[in-house]
């Protein structure tokens, strides 16, 4: 099971004629906020699941949980679809 | 030595068969015992769709993370009731009559192991070719 969010995005949308280059996003420059944001939505969920349903805390715990697995678990997807008028390229690691 | 490494040798010490049958199936076991070893460190299942005589020009490639089936059904299972309601709504409209509550994920996990012997390739008439297998 992987813990560490994906670090680099290549991606790719361009016509069949047109020569555009992959670009890669160092998505791995992101964690930092994309971690603080996380932290605060984390905070503020838990604080309004503790006052309009206590019962629901430890769930809402595991949905967090899920939810941050199944980001890191994106690394190694690859989509690569061409059409005749279209490319479309996406690599996730 | 395993079970069958004994039956085998039982029977070639017994006459049952020859020693070259006996090498052929104990070179049978191993090469079964390599694909399973393959099989079950399957990581990624691969979709590919090829239109070799490059009439359409489409072409799918395909990778998603095994891993990341899992984490999506056990995400899926903690979902609250109301969410499953309008998502069962949602796929009766497109006329799939299924109940994504009935979705364990003890039942993903046999489905993904199943899934490393999975292996689809079929060939279109116009000379699609669509692949689907573990890797």
């Amino acid at each position: 099971m992987k813990i560490l969010l994906p670090m680099l995005v290549r991606f790719k949308v361009c016509g069949k004629n047109r020569g555009w280059p992959a670009l890669w996003l160092p998505v791995i420059l992101l964690w930092p906020l994309v971690f603080f944001l996380l932290l605060l939505a984390f905070i503020v969920g838990l604080i309004a699941v503790a006052i309009f349903d206590t019962r629901s805390v430890k769930s809402f715990f595991r949905l967090s949980a899920g939810f941050y697995v199944a980001l890191c678990e994106l690394r190694g997807t690859k989509i690569d679809v061409e059409t005749d008028e279209h490319h479309i390229f996406v690599a996730v690691h | 030595m395993n079970e069958e490494s004994k039956r085998i040798l039982n029977m070639l010490a017994d006459g049952v068969i020859k020693a070259d049958e006996a090498e052929r199936l104990i070179d049978a076991m191993g090469r079964r015992s390599v694909e399973t070893t393959t099989n079950a460190a399957a990581k990624y299942l691969r979709v590919i769709v090829e239109d070799d005589k490059g009439e359409h020009g489409g072409r799918v490639n395909i990778r998603v993370p095994l891993n990341l089936i899992r984490a999506g059904v056990r995400l899926a299972a903690l979902l609250p009731q109301s969410a499953y309601e309008q998502v069962n709504k949602a796929l009766k409209e497109k006329g799939m009559d299924f109940d994504v509550s009935q979705i364990k994920p003890e039942n993903i996990e046999e489905l993904v192991q199943h899934l490393n012997e999975l292996s689809v390739d079929v060939e279109g008439n116009r000379g699609e070719k669509v692949r689907v297998f573990c890797e």
